[in-house]
């Protein structure tokens, strides 16, 4: 199932690191003794007296609290560097050895950070968090009021167990506004709108996020300098910068600086007329012509994005750098590292009446468009339309007929229902009504709703959404009067793609994956997400899908609300314990023998995390259900995070460096080889692929062999397995289900109006609906 | 050694200024629109600060560092404060940034006829014997109106020998440091040969309070009492320009200014697009025609131009209904 792939050239750029040299760890003695509180505070002056004999011995140290560190071993041992004078007391100052560090310690790999950290600090880069830019790089978008700084966000890997360190750089982009904050200021009519956006200082290149604009201040408003005397703003600038500020009446933005040294946070007001936004504006996002141009810088290609890096790797190349990384016998490749990939085979998407379509060969696009794998008999359903829509509606019937026809999807002629108003009273009572006159086994499954307005945003979606899965609950297809209004050929493809969705809602497997592991014992596989919201006063949503067949493709739904920002959350306990009650069915089968979990957006950093909170309740739910099942078969766990926000870049080619191909697989070097691996699953077209980054956290069946190629194989085979796209998208189906849902619901609850929170509906998850998508 | 490392424990700034961005602050006074020439211009720092200012039109720098040009190149040209400050400055501002010896009479430098040459912190860099024809080609040749020369105040020095018993000079390259009574007789010398009345002034107050040993740098100001005759010729070498830039400025007066915002962002101001609309606006709405834009004029900017934008551009704005703007987009 795994065959060997490319050589593919990557983002990481190798630490060579000499395997004897070492690392010496140094203390300051003082004679008479001097106590460490003492030393503390005052280390200024005591460093700045020592200062000048530890250059002399030790040529290159770095320091960390009262602890110094060289790779020179100090020659003269007990050397006098100064004298320390306080309150009378003269105390010696000599250095003393205190240890001998060796490549791979962690105190070791603490220290390359730092090394690695000064040394970008000597390029002179402007850095924002992790991310470096040239400010003299700045690109001109003047046509469309906008300019890009490039730039690199660069971090050290490290790779402990093998003893590697990597430099990883990949290109970024900061966008400035050509308009300042005043002239935004002008033309807004809501300030409000302005908050939280992210300003930068023209005058030092500091960003801040916009607290509110001030209207009680202005620039001849006065604030306290350092002294502690009353100064003008106005007098400030003009002091500080020769910078006259025209209007003496704009109000003043208000930010929060955060300083560095002490945890606090004070409020300061910065001039409109010395700032300028950054970011894109709605109406440029909106502009297909400044996005397409835009891109071009943007989205780079494979070949430039390694030049910048190349480039960026360069600059360490410099003299002053250079004599730099050698005294503390370090070598930086200049040149990125290259990997050996694997090459994951994708297999069939298995279709109706034993059709396979050969994903590598095949047009998933237009193959998919056929009998489904499973469909399910729709008997009783219904299409609601308003009259204004009258035209397209009978169009597209009599297309969607035509698709019935031509994928043998299972079902009678839909009822139709002509609605005279686009009130939401009036279409909550034709429901009523549908559902009222179809009661027992001529029961509604499925409504399909023809409704008018922008995309995204139809005036009534939201609305009739709550109600068939909160109130009323009826599986539920929108499709909207403007996209029906389109070519009879595109209208097909339409209908053809809206029959897969409708299979996935009433319950039916529209397609499968051949050959997926796993199979050969029942297997329950979840996938796990939380929304965070940006607005105010939201909260966050955690969404939990479980599998309960044997193609992994029906889901049990549950989501739960926590409070805005947590990522990890402590009531998944009982939601697994429903999973998999859920999983044995009314009929009393068997439990799961293996639970696959993979979980979304947890940092390497938080994967510690991750294991003690949420894995201890999952093994509490499973034990919980084994006992109430009286089962003593073992269930076992394995549970992956799935990162796609990760710094590592790869590219194939021969000679233009571009994407790799989809199942671009790399789990050496630069992973562990143990548990984690990268893997491209989706094809992207524009600008570079961003793989998706596997990390196994919690492994019970570690002893199995190939165990790792199995899941590296799922991973793979379940991208394949989201059913409102034919192809692969970058994360496996169910984060991706569990991702929709969340959002679906997360956008839509306002916590002032409780009402507005969308459950998941048990009558819709029995018939294992995927409502949201 | 350098005093940068000792700067925070000499002095102490109200406005977290350091040394360097002091002594460009304290000239400020004396420098107001003139056509200047800063020589020992480094990588640009003070032609920057003079730049900010809306009143010059053309200000230059000399080194001789090709390195340190660069780098003032890319400071000036990338300087993003300039692109706010575009649509405050009215009309051109030139720099030039010239690759050359201070030492040597350049026709080009006469030509540009300098009103003021600034000497910050250069003259120390310089061998003594070297003085002599420096200030030959600046007071004697060049001749401007005013020149301004700063230059370290050895008396200042003993703080730093307090804090480093190593010390000699503030920086590896300086030749010398003149003191108080030095630096008095010298420039003094200057101003009788070349006919210039002199200022004396400091900057970089020890944080104690303390003046006896004066400021860290020492400031002379000269201004021209009268011509200086003489038959010099220059030397035969050229200059060579490194940077030729105008500013960005905006030529608009503020109503054509305000007239161009508003048909730029007419969908913005545009009543059809607000969603607070009355009952009347909406009548008035449905009398329009199609290519005519009605906005509200409390929602436009700088009001205070309108009525003299309408005027120049009646073919396109006209008054509607007392509040009420009407823009012609099929004009």
């Amino acid at each position: 199932m795994i065959e060997r792939g490319q050589t593919v050239y990557t983002n990481f750029y190798q630490i060579q690191i000499n395997p004897n040299s070492h690392i010496y760890r140094y203390q300051l003695s003082f004679q008479p003794f001097l106590s460490p509180e003492q030393q503390i505070s005052k280390w200024r002056d005591i460093f700045k007296i020592a200062k000048s004999g530890l250059q002399e011995n030790l040529k290159v140290f770095i320091t960390n609290n009262q602890i110094l560190y060289s790779p020179v071993r100090a020659q003269t041992m007990g050397l006098l560097l100064g004298v320390y004078e306080e309150e009378g007391t003269s105390y010696s100052i000599s250095i003393e050895e205190k240890a001998v560090l060796k490549p791979g310690e962690p105190e070791y790999t603490g220290l390359i950070g730092r090394f690695f950290k000064m040394l970008l600090k000597q390029q002179k880069l402007l850095q924002i968090g992790r991310k470096y830019f040239n400010t003299k790089n700045l690109i001109n978008f003047d046509q469309f009021g906008l300019k890009v700084l490039p730039g690199v966000s660069c971090s050290l890997i490290k790779q402990e167990e093998q003893g590697k360190y990597y430099i990883n750089i990949d290109s970024s982009f900061k966008m400035l506004r050509s308009t300042t904050m005043y002239e935004e200021l002008r033309n807004s009519r809501d300030f409000s709108q302005l908050e939280g956006a992210i300003v930068m200082t023209v005058y030092n290149y500091k960003f801040y996020k916009v607290n509110k604009v001030s209207r009680e201040m202005n620039p001849k408003s006065e604030f306290e300098n350092l002294k502690g005397e009353k100064m003008s703003y106005m007098q400030y600038y003009q002091d500080k910068y020769k910078i006259a500020i025209k209007d003496v009446t704009q109000p003043l933005i208000e930010v929060l600086e955060k300083s560095r040294k002490k945890q606090e946070e004070k409020i300061i007001y910065l001039i409109p007329e010395l700032c300028v936004m950054t970011g894109l504006s709605n109406e440029m996002r909106n502009n297909f012509q400044t996005m397409k141009q835009l891109s071009t810088v943007t989205k780079p290609r494979g070949v430039d994005r390694v030049r910048q890096a190349d480039q960026f790797i360069q600059c360490f190349h410099n003299k002053e750098s250079e004599e730099l990384i050698k005294k503390w016998n370090i070598q930086l490749e200049p040149k990125c590292l290259q990997i050996q990939s694997s090459k994951i085979k994708p297999g069939n998407i298995m279709m109706g009446n034993n059709t396979a379509i050969n994903i590598e060969t095949g047009n998933l696009d237009r193959d998919t468009q056929t009998a489904m794998l499973r469909g399910v008999g729709l008997e009783n359903w219904g299409i609601l339309y308003s009259d204004r829509d009258g035209r397209q509606a009978e169009d597209f019937m009599s297309c969607l007929r035509e698709s019935i026809e031509y994928c043998k999807f299972q079902c009678k002629a839909p009822r139709t229902f002509v609605l005279h108003s686009n009130r939401i009273e009036d279409w909550i009572k034709q429901i009523d009504q549908i559902v009222q006159q179809s009661q027992g086994p001529q029961k509604v499954t499925l409504l399909l709703l023809i409704l008018n307005g922008p995309k995204k945003n139809a005036p009534l979606y939201t609305d009739i959404k709550r109600y068939l899965i909160n109130d009323c609950p009826i599986a539920s297809q929108v499709i909207l009067s403007s996209t029906l209004n389109q070519p009879k050929g595109k209208v097909k493809t339409i209908c053809n793609k809206l029959l897969v969705q409708i299979c996935a809602k009433v319950g039916g497997t529209p397609w499968g994956v051949s050959e997926l592991p796993f199979t050969d014992q029942p297997t329950m596989i979840c996938g796990m997400d939380v929304y965070h919201s940006t607005g105010k006063a939201k909260k966050s949503m955690l969404s939990f899908v479980s599998t309960e067949d044997e193609f992994f493709s029906k889901y049990m739904t549950q989501s739960i609300e926590m409070e805005t920002g947590v990522e990890f959350s402590f009531s998944l306990c009982p939601v697994l314990v429903k999973s998999l009650q859920s999983f044995c069915g009314d009929r009393n089968g068997p439990l799961p023998s293996r639970i696959i979990i993979f979980r979304d957006g947890v940092s390497n950093s938080q994967a510690k995390t991750v294991i003690e909170t949420e894995v201890a309740q999952f093994r509490q739910a499973i034990e919980q259900v084994k006992t109430e099942k009286n089962s003593d078969k073992p269930i076992k766990l394995i549970v992956l995070s799935v990162n796609k926000k990760v710094g590592a870049k790869f590219y194939a080619g021969e000679r233009n460096l571009d994407n790799p191909p989809q199942g671009t697989l790399i789990d050496t070097e630069i992973s562990n080889g143990k548990d984690d691996y990268y893997l491209i699953s989706q094809r992207t077209t524009q600008g570079t692929v961003q793989p998706t980054h596997y990390h196994v956290l919690v492994n019970d069946m570690s002893d199995e062999p190939n165990i790792l190629k199995k899941l590296q194989s799922l991973s793979y085979k379940l991208c394949y397995m989201y059913y409102n796209f034919s192809g692969a998208i970058k994360i496996p189906a169910p984060i991706q289900y569990a991702h929709v849902c969340s959002n679906f619901i997360g956008d839509r609850f306002d916590p002032r109006k409780p009402q507005s929170l969308i459950k998941p509906n048990p009558i819709l998850n029995q018939r294992r609906s995927l409502f949201f998508i | 050694m350098e005093i940068k490392a000792y700067e925070n424990d000499i002095f102490y700034d109200n406005m977290g200024m350091r040394l360097w961005e002091r002594r460009h602050q304290q000239l400020d006074k004396y420098i107001e629109k003139e056509r200047t020439l800063d020589i020992g211009c480094n990588d640009g720092k003070f032609i920057q600060r003079l730049a900010h200012s809306l009143d010059f039109n053309f200000i230059a720098g000399l080194d001789i560092d090709l390195e340190v040009l660069k780098e003032a190149c890319d400071n000036i040209v990338y300087d993003q404060i300039q692109d706010c400050l575009r649509s405050n400055r009215k009309s051109e501002c030139w720099i030039k940034l010239f690759h050359g010896n201070a030492l040597k009479k350049y026709k080009q430098l006469k030509q540009m006829n300098f009103e003021l040459i600034t000497l910050i912190e250069v003259v120390e860099h310089l061998q003594l014997e070297q003085l002599d024809d420096l200030c030959e080609n600046v007071f004697g040749y060049l001749n401007p109106q005013r020149i301004i020369i700063t230059t370290p105040n050895s008396d200042f020095n003993v703080y730093f020998k307090q804090l480093n018993p190593k010390f000699v000079l503030r920086h590896p390259d300086h030749k010398f440091e003149f003191s108080q009574q030095e630096f008095l007789e010298w420039t003094s010398a200057l101003a009788s040969k070349y006919r210039y009345s002199t200022i004396y002034e400091g900057v970089g107050q020890h944080k104690s309070g303390d003046l006896t040993n004066g400021y860290a740098s020492q400031i002379c100001i000269f201004t021209k009492i009268k011509d200086y005759e003489n038959n010099f010729v220059h030397d035969q070498e050229d200059i060579q320009c490194v940077l030729q830039h105008c500013l960005p400025y905006d030529g608009r007066t503020d109503e054509q200014k305000l007239a161009d915002d508003i048909i730029m962002n007419y969908s913005r101001f545009s009543l059809q697009n607000s969603n607070d609309i009355d009952d009347y606006e909406y009548d008035l709405l449905s009398q329009l025609d199609d290519y005519d834009i009605l906005m509200r004029i409390r929602d436009l900017p700088r009001n205070e131009y309108l009525e003299q934008m309408i005027k120049q551009n009646s073919n396109r704005f006209s008054i509607y209904q007392n509040d009420y703007l009407l823009l012609k987009l099929n004009y």
